[in-house]
């Protein structure tokens, strides 16, 4: 039985939840850098099946909201756009499931 | 709760991939069978001649250098390999390091458990039979590659350990000459690291880069 206080709570932890994140796409490319340190462009669009265009407009967003940092750096010879989750990102990842985790659990059985 | 569970799962999943990327290549197969094979053949050197100033002088020096050498410069030489080889096909990923505190009180359990092992053996003067010294150092190989298989999920690993196992016990069976005991494990078990890797970098090399495939659906 759910009653209306239920109810509101399950409707405010929906609208807190971090629009940016809750995209699937950039969920996609947050959960994929989650347990590395860092990857590049194209790992990033081989794992996640995004075009290069979809990506870069993607890994921009989240990077304006400081929850990844872009290098363009070198590892030999080899020139490389390395993305990787700040501590921003990160936290807020963290927040992101606990927020599902807080809705899912207030949601009747 | 599913929700939950499925963005777990997902970040699962994500790790597994980037192990599985990571060994896809072969290349660090074939750096460390490449490290075990230079041990069997340096060993095979002294069985052949043991009686040879020269090369028991030599191996006496070159073991050491290549063993502990190889075990810093392992990780580089795949590093380079990996930058002419696979970073432009499959791209560059770098894990993260969760335990970065914990490594050095890895690194000294480890010590002590092997201190207190060799004390135990000098103090005790106990001699182990070629049988257990066979079964004990396949052991140790075996478990590190069982690690690998069940940590990352490569079910390649789970093959390449039973292999070692099987190796191991054929090499504790009795008439085998002691001094060509050591030789053809570490052989043997860098040959079947380098064959696995080598499998690996040609089906590896075989496949288009996926990123050359991709059209602008994402497909």
């Amino acid at each position: 039985m759910v009653t209306e206080m239920d109810t509101q709570d399950i409707v405010r932890n929906v609208t807190g939840i971090d629009r940016l994140l809750h995209e699937p796409a950039r969920l996609l490319i947050a959960a994929t850098l989650y347990p590395l340190e860092e990857a590049d462009f194209l790992y990033l669009a081989n794992e996640t099946g995004l075009t290069k265009g979809n990506l870069s407009s993607h890994l921009s967003k989240l990077e304006q909201a400081g929850y990844v940092e872009i290098e363009k750096t070198y590892r030999g010879k080899i020139p490389l756009t390395v993305c990787r989750l700040t501590d921003a990102g990160r936290q807020a990842f963290d927040a992101y499931r606990e927020h599902l985790r807080n809705i899912a659990a207030g949601l009747p059985e | 709760m599913s929700i939950r569970s499925n963005l777990d799962q997902q970040i699962v999943e994500s790790r597994r991939r980037a192990y599985w990327r990571w060994y896809e290549d072969g290349l660090s197969e074939i750096t460390v069978g490449g490290l075990f094979l230079l041990v069997g053949l340096l060993l095979s050197l002294e069985a052949w001649r043991p009686n040879d100033v020269v090369v028991t002088r030599f191996v006496a020096l070159a073991l050491p250098i290549v063993i502990i050498g190889g075990a810093f410069l392992v990780g580089r030489i795949i590093q380079v390999f990996k930058e002419r080889i696979s970073y432009r096909r499959t791209g560059y990923l770098a894990f993260r390091d969760e335990r970065k505190g914990r490594r050095w009180v890895t690194a000294a359990v480890a010590g002590l458990i092997g201190a207190g092992i060799a004390a135990f053996l000098v103090l005790t003067n106990v001699q182990l039979s070629p049988l257990w010294y066979a079964l004990f150092r396949g052991s140790i190989v075996v478990g590190v590659m069982l690690l690998i298989a069940v940590k990352m999920g490569i079910r390649r690993f789970y093959a390449i350990s039973v292999l070692i196992g099987l190796l191991s016990v054929a090499t504790a069976l009795p008439g085998l000459p002691e001094a060509w005991n050591d030789a053809i494990f570490y052989g043997s078990t860098g040959l079947i690291l380098v064959l696995s890797g080598l499998w690996m970098f040609v089906k590896y090399m075989r496949r288009p880069p996926a990123a050359e495939n991709r059209t602008e659906n994402g497909d």
